[in-house]
């Protein structure tokens, strides 16, 4: 292996999956060394500061472990919560449903229109020659004497429907 | 047959058993690996409220979805991807760059240059954090899954197996994320040494 090496063989090299070509090379060229070197240690910092930059004092932790613990009871308790607040909302609506639902106003215009027809029918009825549960033997006898009316001629004289009917 | 399929009752059985006992304390979970996680979403974001909340999110997302985790990794690597995606997630919401506060004073995160080479001299300390600092801006420049599985890899120290299973991508593509990552370092501390 001449040339150095390439990005993946690099790659390789850095991840520790260098097979013996590449290790063979790293030996060779003291370019290719000390540029893996150079990345080694600026990995090797990077790790560092970063670990360092995340490290908290206890009373963090706890206080971050004490949220967990808080949420997670929360949302333990979640589901039934929506429940009853579902519950409670639906009871206060039908609350305020049946408080401001009004009764339906009295129709007065149409219970006079019912009196007038009922003193019309009254009317009626007192103005009739007979009552109108009679109106069919009315018409039989009216048949009857017309009958008798052909049969015996014309001098005949027939009642008067209210002499009938009285 | 019925004995290999009794075999890998069992199997599942005792995987099972595993996992209930690892969600069984929950808060010993959350105790051995919280640290982690938090480290995980700092280099992420480098927010330290961002990560403080998300590390929050990531365990209870955890706990809320733990009926889900079927055991195919271990449960640390379970709770790397998912802090990975909410740190996704938060980056594609806030649309915050990844270090972007690097250099800020406001912060809360200054610690991350000062404390590089305390012990050397005032130049040679001046100088490794030159060094460092341009390391993380090129850092920075990546992409967001090439920033990811270099955290995780060399930040973390995760096998790529993990990293792959933590970024739901393949092996070979983590590998190939990370060779271009180191390449880009190389490139750059070439660079700066002509």
């Amino acid at each position: 292996m001449s040339a150095h090496l390439n990005e993946q063989q690099f790659g390789e090299l850095i991840l520790g999956a260098g097979n013996a070509a590449i290790a063979e090379h790293i030996e060779a060229c003291d370019v290719c060394r000390a540029e893996a070197e150079d990345i080694r240690i600026a990995v090797s910092g990077c790790r560092e500061s970063v670990r360092q930059s995340a490290e908290r004092d206890e009373i963090f932790w706890l206080r971050q472990r004490l949220a967990i613990k808080q949420r997670r009871a929360r949302h333990h308790f979640a589901p039934y919560v929506r429940w009853v607040a579902t519950a409670a909302m639906v009871l206060v609506v039908s609350a305020v449903f049946l408080v401001t639902r009004t009764p339906p106003p009295v129709q007065l215009a149409n219970t006079d229109a019912a009196d007038e027809i009922l003193l019309q029918e009254v009317q009626g009825d007192i103005d009739r020659d007979y009552p109108a549960a009679l109106a069919p033997v009315v018409l039989i006898d009216e048949d009857r004497n017309a009958a008798l009316s052909a049969s015996a001629g014309p001098s005949s004289n027939s009642l008067t429907k209210k002499e009938q009917l009285q | 047959m019925e004995q290999l399929t009794a075999i890998a009752m069992e199997n599942t059985r005792k995987v099972a058993g595993c996992i209930a006992a690892e969600f069984l304390d929950f808060d010993a979970l959350v105790l051995a690996e919280q640290r982690r996680i938090y480290r995980v979403l700092l280099a992420m974001l480098r927010d330290p409220d961002a990560a403080d909340t998300l590390t929050q999110e990531c365990f209870l997302k955890a706990y809320e979805h733990r009926k889900r985790f079927r055991g195919e990794c271990s449960v640390r690597t379970w709770l790397v991807r998912i802090a990975v995606n909410l740190a996704r997630d938060h980056l594609k919401n806030r649309r915050w760059l990844f270090w972007r506060n690097l250099f800020s004073a406001s912060d809360g995160s200054e610690g991350l240059l000062e404390q590089i080479a305390p012990h050397a001299s005032p130049e040679r300390s001046l100088l490794a954090r030159e060094r460092l600092a341009h390391v993380l801006a090129v850092v920075e420049g990546l992409s967001e899954q090439q920033r990811t599985v270099f955290v995780l890899r060399f930040m973390e120290e995760m096998s790529i197996e993990e990293v792959a299973v933590a970024t739901s991508l393949r092996p070979a593509t983590v590998k190939t994320h990370l060779y271009r990552a180191l390449s880009a370092i190389k490139k750059h501390l070439k660079e700066r040494k002509d």
